[in-house]
């Protein structure tokens, strides 16, 4: 048996688990998910490991020793496992408080003044009133659904009325996300349908 | 229901769980067993990614952050293979970032799919693969400012200062675009604050899984994205402007033939739904 059809097979024995929920909670389909997260969690640590080794270690030993101080602060995050537990708090404000700061300076300029004045931008420009049109149609619900948000101040009258069409527009827009994740849905079990076939195909000899 | 009789609408509701999935297997593998090779529909945004994809000078250098782990790599496969083989067929110098540690497998599955020696492109020269490097958005801002600050060795382990390309390309001055292939919803918002908000004039194109094309369309229309594909359809377009229809173009036929039984459904549930109750059984 080559290693090919070993992998297609295990790949289909994988996918057919998962695909047994469709059915009811079985224990195939338990086997399978506890494989998938334990085998998940040690990748994602092996690949984390070796990640503290080449931006860390590594360069700590070619002569970068100031990366000593968040290595010795990583470290410190661990102190939460500890009878000590008040030294991870340190490391911890540290990453978010530099967090912020990285997220704050860009958000103003790529998502807020950036998405407005793309909007007044393209009322201003556009080469045909469709363009325009939808335009100012996003801008008025964007405002709508920021209405909604607002919670000093009672939905009622005409407040309440636009307050209630930004909701209604958030809905929409919920609904579409819905239905192009259900699209996702669809590929990842179109590919394991297929990985099945394939597996099947490859054990009569038929090319795939 | 005890002790009442079932109406058709009551019947129509109550259709298993496995008799639906049932129904849509069956339309995925009609493609799968015999393609059919409809036409892909290319929409603005994939057509604007064709576009700017093309004003990358030969011979220049962009960076890929790659963040799709397994769960939607098939998404977006047909488009990163089909963008890397574009890139190297014009000797575009290519830096790959994995910015998710499950983004190793599958950027390197990419790249071997794409077959580099097929173009004649070599390691280290042409392209290099940095692996994982952790920190999301900082090392996103940390990757603008100077790769050698942030990265020591590359995925093989190659010190980066004896890596050929890494001696020439180090920070935004030296990348034509940035390629972003990202996983969730809100994972490209760190590409716009941290490149876009900085350094506007390197065009930003993107691919991701179809469920995240709401949140991204307000980008591409304010211009922070030039372009973007969007699941295997948009990936689809990319594949069939090299010439080379595959990946994403067999999953677009799965999807819209698994989709006709799922409107159908979808459709036959809600006449059911306002059925039962306007005829006064909730």
């Amino acid at each position: 048996m080559s290693w090919t059809l070993f992998w297609l097979g295990w790949s289909s024995f994988v996918a057919v688990g998962i695909m047994t929920l469709v059915w009811r909670e079985n224990p195939y389909y338990r086997l399978i998910e506890h494989i998938i997260i334990g085998a998940g969690c040690a990748h994602s640590l092996m690949y984390g490991l070796l990640a503290v080794k080449t931006t860390g270690l590594d360069a700590i030993a070619a002569g970068r020793l100031q990366l000593i101080i968040p290595l010795f602060l990583a470290i410190l995050t661990f102190g939460r496992m500890t009878p000590w537990g008040w030294i991870a708090r340190y490391p911890t404000a540290l990453l978010t408080a530099i967090g912020i700061g990285i997220l704050v300076g860009g958000a103003l300029e790529g998502q807020i003044v950036g998405q407005i004045r793309a909007i007044g931008v393209e009322v201003f420009t556009a080469k045909d009133p469709y363009t325009t049109a939808s335009t100012v149609f996003a801008g008025i619900s964007t405002l709508c659904a920021i209405m909604y948000f607002i919670y000093t101040r009672e939905h009622r009258g005409v407040y309440g009325g636009l307050a209630r069409y930004g909701r209604i527009i958030m809905m929409a827009g919920l609904g579409i996300s819905w239905g192009m994740e259900f699209g996702w849905f669809i590929t990842a079990l179109g590919t394991w349908t297929e990985n099945v076939v394939n597996f099947i195909r490859a054990l009569m000899g038929i090319p795939y | 229901m005890a002790g009442k009789e079932k109406t058709v609408w009551d019947r129509l509701l109550d259709v298993p769980q496995w008799a639906v999935a049932v129904a849509v297997f069956i339309f995925l593998i009609i493609p799968i067993l015999r393609p059919l090779g409809l036409p892909v529909p290319v929409g603005r945004p994939a057509a604007d990614y064709i576009t700017w994809i093309q004003k990358i000078p030969p011979g220049s250098n962009v960076l890929f952050f790659q963040e799709m782990s397994g769960s939607g790599w098939d998404e977006i496969k047909g488009g990163f293979t089909s963008t890397l083989k574009y890139l190297w067929s014009k000797k575009i110098n290519v830096v790959l970032v994995a910015v998710y540690a499950d983004a190793v497998p599958t950027t390197l599955w990419g790249i071997d799919y794409a077959n580099p020696s097929r173009f004649g492109v070599k390691y280290g020269e042409n392209y290099v693969f940095l692996g994982y490097i952790p920190g999301e958005e900082v090392m996103v801002a940390a990757l603008r400012d100077s790769i050698s600050k942030a990265v020591s060795v590359d995925y093989l382990g190659t010190p980066i200062d004896k890596v050929p390309l890494l001696q020439k390309v180090d920070s935004y001055k030296d990348f034509s675009a940035i390629i972003v292939a990202f996983s969730t919803g809100t994972s490209m918002d760190k590409y716009v604050r941290q490149w876009y908000a900085t350094h506007p004039e390197i065009p930003q194109l993107w691919m991701t899984a179809s469920g995240n094309e709401m949140s991204t369309v307000s980008y591409w229309v304010g211009g922070m994205a030039k372009g973007y594909l969007s699941g295997p359809t948009g990936c689809a377009a990319m594949e069939v402007f090299i010439g080379e229809p595959g990946l994403a173009a067999k999953i677009t036929d799965m999807k819209n033939l698994a989709s006709i039984p799922t409107l159908v459904l979808v459709a036959i549930g809600n006449i059911a739904y306002w059925g039962r109750r306007l005829s006064g059984r909730r």
